[in-house]
């Protein structure tokens, strides 16, 4: 199967900063494709580069098989993008937003009636399409700012960063729908800050740092490309100077932390950790109240490959 | 493209700062000059001469009081309106107050007297005391002198008398003069203040197509970005914004139109069919404005606002919109500088509506239109040339 989303060599500067340093992405048709990358990594430049929106110095873009053009027009009516930034009349209501945004896509209008009523109830804005936007909450904003996205039913669409600043049940309602385009066959490119969103929903996972690709892959992939393994937790009510030092001492373990009652060891990746700390506790006759162990998060493996030094 | 242009047109309907200077502007300002030139006006409009007539015995026995009544009937050509006094001192009471321009009396022989007031202005308006005065002497001396010609001629050859038709004839003075309209409507200098007027509300309604079109615009609004990822094309997007704007800067031009018309009873020649076609050209020549600006590249939408802010003041002044010094300015620019001239829309729809106003045909109204047709024409390819294959290096 060809890609949905072929780019190559892609390399954008502003000035003498290097956006995108020969960026290259594949993604094939049906993945949910998380984008992740610190503040000014390259994600949203590399998305309106793909979309035509800035210009680039070099590389080659293609969608559904075919170059990428500024007047692909038969292209674009087969993408649906929704903005980091809610891009909404603000002199329209809800239900007139969608239509019209709709209309750049679709001409028919009976068809298009039919989208913007199931745009509307997929968003669950059914009680608010008479309002206008400053009428709405800042969710309801980020949802409408979605239907307006995808009331047109695309075949690929972009969401750059589409839950900031929404409360928890609309993140999940956000969350569940694009799970639900995506049944329906729509490829999703995800751009998003929250490590556990991209966990949840993506299929495969790219780490950007300035303007590269650092890390490609499934979310196990990425985890196992790390040297960052298991955390373990056990709730000890003592421990003595001596032991906490052979914890320490033990070949995968990277650093310890006791707070009195609470022992957090943080290992390497390692067959037998949890075995060979829990070994050293029972030699010392150290009982062992709860014990987790907690698999690293994909916030592990993004901090280890771009670092924890602040970004702009 | 129906509901894309639907959806543009609601959205500046809704936006209400665009009516501020678009509609609201005109229709104040023409309101504040109605009550401004209103004097002007009525100083150029001749009203009949209040004259006070001394009623004695002697007034009803003489001719002239048979004159005085000819001149006072009603009608368009009543020249006096007389006020009938019993004596001379409640005339000359009612002449001291300003009730009346000057008295009418006739001596104990039938010959008429005038007495008018000293040479200032009786009404406050300059000059208008000077020209009441001269009607009252020249009816007086008319009198004199028609009725010493009779009485020679009675002496002379009493058989012209035969014939009082021939005597009529001779003694009225349209067989010497004709009246002949060199204008299609009698000159009203004020006028012009108002078409200026219309030339300043149309670049400022160059606002609407202006705000239309940066919301186009990737790079100076999120909307913008969005439309610009969207399936219809450049060129379609340009078309229905054009559109909508023009249908919005048009309805404002009609509906001041309407105002200026009907309220404030501007004259525009009684051809409100060619003053509206005007207005719609006017608009067109807003929207291109509108668009040109818009377009510019490197500029944000406050940057813009104010180059057309600042720029339709600067050409208003050249329209003469800011009183008879800048109307003498305008004239003398448009003298001397006639490409000049052309070149300002302001002043080439203020011609326009003139031309519709002073000249019988409607030649001269056809080159004006053509004249903004043709800027139009060239502003809307200054858009296209910046709006054409446009992409951002950074938004």
């Amino acid at each position: 199967m060809s890609a949905i989303v072929e780019v190559n060599n892609l390399v954008k500067r502003y000035g003498d900063v290097m956006a995108l340093d020969h960026f290259d992405l594949t993604i094939q048709p049906g993945e949910v494709f998380g984008l992740l990358g610190p503040n000014g990594s390259g994600k949203t430049t590399a998305i309106n580069c793909i979309l035509q929106l800035l210009t680039y110095d070099k590389g080659i873009i293609q969608l559904f098989g075919q170059p990428m053009t500024p007047t692909a027009y038969q292209l674009k009516r087969k993408i649906g993008v929704v903005p980091q930034n809610v891009a909404l009349f603000e002199e329209l209501t809800v239900q007139e937003n969608i239509d019209f945004f709709c209309a750049l896509y679709v001409a028919d209008r009976k068809e298009r009636r039919r989208l913007v009523e199931e745009a509307i109830s997929f968003v669950g804005l059914e009680d608010y399409r008479k309002f206008r936007p400053r009428k709405l909450s800042g969710g309801l904003l980020r949802r409408l700012n979605i239907a307006c996205g995808i009331a047109h039913c695309p075949s690929l669409a972009f969401f750059d960063e589409p839950t900031v600043a929404v409360d928890p049940q609309s993140r999940n309602a956000i969350l569940e729908g694009i799970r639900l385009m995506n049944e329906r066959g729509c490829t999703v490119v995800y751009t998003s800050h929250y490590m556990e969103e991209v966990e949840e929903i993506c299929s495969r996972i790219m780490i950007m740092d300035r303007g590269r690709a650092v890390a490609v892959g499934t979310n196990a992939e990425l985890k196992a490309m790390v040297g960052t393994g298991e955390r373990i937790r056990a709730e000890v009510a003592l421990l003595p100077d001596e032991v906490r030092r052979r914890i320490a001492s033990l070949p995968h373990v990277r650093r310890i932390d006791y707070d009195g009652e609470l022992l957090s060891v943080h290992c390497e990746q390692g067959a037998h950790n949890v075995g060979d700390v829990l070994g050293v506790l029972a030699d010392a006759s150290i009982a062992v109240g709860r014990l987790y162990s907690e698999p690293p998060t994909l916030n592990d493996v993004f901090l280890e490959i771009t670092g924890k030094q602040l970004r702009d | 493209m129906g509901t894309v242009f639907l959806g543009t047109l609601r959205m500046l309907v809704r936006e209400r700062s665009l009516f501020v200077w678009a509609l609201a502007f005109p229709l104040i300002l023409s309101t504040i000059f109605m009550f401004m030139f209103d004097k002007i006006d009525e100083g150029t409009v001749f009203e009949p001469v209040a004259t006070a007539v001394v009623a004695d015995e002697a007034w009803g026995e003489s001719g002239f009081s048979a004159v005085v009544d000819q001149l006072s009937q009603p009608g368009g050509d009543k020249l006096l309106d007389i006020r009938e006094f019993a004596s001379g001192e409640a005339a000359r009471a009612a002449l001291e107050s300003g009730e009346v321009a000057g008295v009418l009396r006739v001596d104990a022989e039938g010959r008429p007297e005038v007495e008018v007031a000293p040479a200032v202005s009786l009404e406050g308006v300059a000059g208008l005391g000077d020209v009441n005065r001269s009607i009252l002497e020249t009816v007086a001396t008319a009198y004199l002198q028609n009725a010493r010609l009779i009485a020679d001629l009675a002496a002379q050859n009493p058989l012209v008398f035969a014939d009082l038709s021939a005597v009529e004839a001779a003694f009225s003075e349209e067989g010497y003069t004709k009246e002949v309209s060199l204008t299609r409507s009698a000159p009203r200098e004020t006028v012009r203040f108002y078409y200026a007027l219309f030339g300043m509300a149309a670049l400022f309604g160059a606002q609407i197509a202006m705000y239309a079109i940066c919301q186009t615009q990737p790079n100076l609004s999120p909307v913008g970005a969005r439309r610009a990822l969207g399936g219809l094309s450049r060129g379609r997007t340009l078309l229905v914004t054009v559109a909508a704007s023009w249908l919005v800067s048009f309805a404002c031009l009609a509906v001041a139109f309407a105002y200026v018309r009907l309220v404030v009873g501007v004259d525009f020649g009684n051809r409100d069919g060619a003053a509206l076609l005007g207005m719609a050209a006017a608009a067109l020549m807003a929207c291109s404005v509108g668009c040109a600006l818009g377009a510019l590249p490197k500029v944000d939408m406050g940057g813009k606002a104010g180059l057309l802010t600042g720029g339709t003041c600067l050409l208003s002044l050249f329209a003469g919109l800011y009183g008879q010094p800048c109307m003498q300015l305008a004239d003398e620019v448009a003298r001397n500088f006639p490409l000049l001239a052309s070149l300002n829309p302001a002043k080439a729809i203020c011609d326009m509506f003139y031309s519709l106003y002073y000249y019988d045909g409607l030649a001269v109204f056809g080159e004006k239109l053509a004249l903004l047709a043709a800027t139009t024409a060239v502003l809307f390819a200054v858009a296209m040339v910046f709006m054409r294959r446009q992409r951002y290096a950074s938004i």
